[in-house]
């Protein structure tokens, strides 16, 4: 899931730094003051969740909890994907950091398309979480795929889109666990846009 | 929001405390010498299995550009290359989905007479053997240093602690 540096064209590379530090610098600022708390748990557990993986056909895939961040925190989750993947780089050398705005733009797509999920009401709770989660791993898949195809891979990355999709029913079950445990214990922690 | 704090924080402390299977989620590569071949290895770390048809891109000393080599691993996760000659030899797998790892190997020119040069004596044995290794493992030695447990901490302090000077930079900011 994490794009590696070398592997995506410079210019699309620098492009996509520069619209993420936007996004970090926009979504940033306007934070309240009693959701930075909640942001850096989240980005906490966005760079913790990341190390748990399994292996999968050959390689590797590992839980993102992008669908969980785009739930709890919106737009907000945008400067915290940033700042979480920007530790998994320095610190597992999980992506590149010349490509850091590529994986940033990726994630954060999986996080926004699930808070817009969540907000479909007539869906039950229940499948909107595993939706969620499911969206979290799949959007920032497809994006990726998308970029290859640009760098002038080819398609067959999309052909490994069925690892992905078992990364997500993972993601998205885990994500369906989480929710109906905040729903049990503190349900105002779940946000009714 | 303070009780929403607090259930993510457990959240959060469930994933560190399945720590048995944190594992980093990289691409190792593993080079080993053996005349007149480099074996290469790779496979992820904390996998006991190596990496599949992963693209294997073999650049010679001076050539960054274009590659001496390509092939794809074996079932096991490794690939052989011949090395033509004595230098820096630059190693890149790319298991197809955005992992990639990479290796630098110095091969000296007692790799090509098919002998490793005797060393003289004890001393100089000794002196040599952390030598041989340093320059295999010159690529990642920074990274293998640190456990990934203290990296795991340093980095969770690190975003609680931006988190913590952000919180009191937006109350004061509120407070004035």
């Amino acid at each position: 899931m994490h794009i590696a540096d070398g592997i995506l064209s410079t210019e699309i590379a620098i492009a996509a730094d520069a619209v993420s530090v936007g996004a970090l610098y926009v979504f940033g600022k306007r934070a309240r003051t009693e959701e930075i708390p909640k942001m850096g748990i989240m980005a906490a557990a966005l760079f913790v969740a990341s190390l748990i993986h399994f292996p999968v056909a050959g390689t590797s895939v590992h839980l993102g909890l992008f669908g969980l961040a785009g739930i709890l925190l919106g737009f907000r989750s945008i400067p915290v994907v940033f700042t979480a993947l920007l530790f998994q780089a320095l610190l597992f050398q999980h992506g590149g950091l010349l490509v850091l705005g590529v994986n940033v733009i990726n994630m954060s797509a999986g996080a926004v398309a699930a808070y817009f999920l969540w907000r479909i009401r007539v869906v039950p709770e229940a499948l909107r979480a595993f939706l969620c989660g499911f969206a979290g791993i799949m959007v920032p898949a497809l994006l990726m795929a998308l970029e290859f195809e640009l760098s002038g891979y080819g398609r067959g990355i999309y052909y490994l889109m069925s690892l992905y999709v078992i990364a997500g029913g993972i993601e998205g079950i885990l994500t369906f666990v989480v929710v109906g445990f905040f729903r049990k214990a503190d349900p105002q922690i779940l946000p009714q846009y | 929001m303070k009780k929403a704090s607090i259930w993510i924080l457990t959240l959060f402390f469930m994933f560190v405390s399945a720590s048995g299977i944190l594992q980093a989620h990289k691409l190792e590569v593993n080079l080993t010498q053996q005349p007149p071949v480099v074996m290469v290895e790779a496979g992820f770390s904390g996998h006991h299995h190596g990496l599949s048809g992963g693209d294997v891109f073999i650049y010679a000393p001076g050539e960054a550009e274009k590659a001496f080599q390509t092939g794809k691993t074996d079932v096991q996760g490794k690939f052989a290359f011949i090395p033509t000659e004595a230098g820096e030899w630059k190693v890149v797998v790319d298991d197809g989905t955005g992992h990639r790892g990479e290796r630098v190997i110095i091969l000296e020119e007692n790799f090509f007479s098919g002998e490793k040069a005797e060393p003289e004596s004890e001393e100089l044995k000794q002196a040599q053997e952390p030598q041989e290794e340093a320059s295999e493992n010159e690529a990642d030695s920074s990274q293998t240093q640190v456990p990934l447990l203290w990296k795991v901490l340093v980095g969770v302090s690190l975003l609680f602690g931006i988190a913590g000077i952000l919180y009191g930079a937006k109350a004061r900011q509120r407070s004035k």
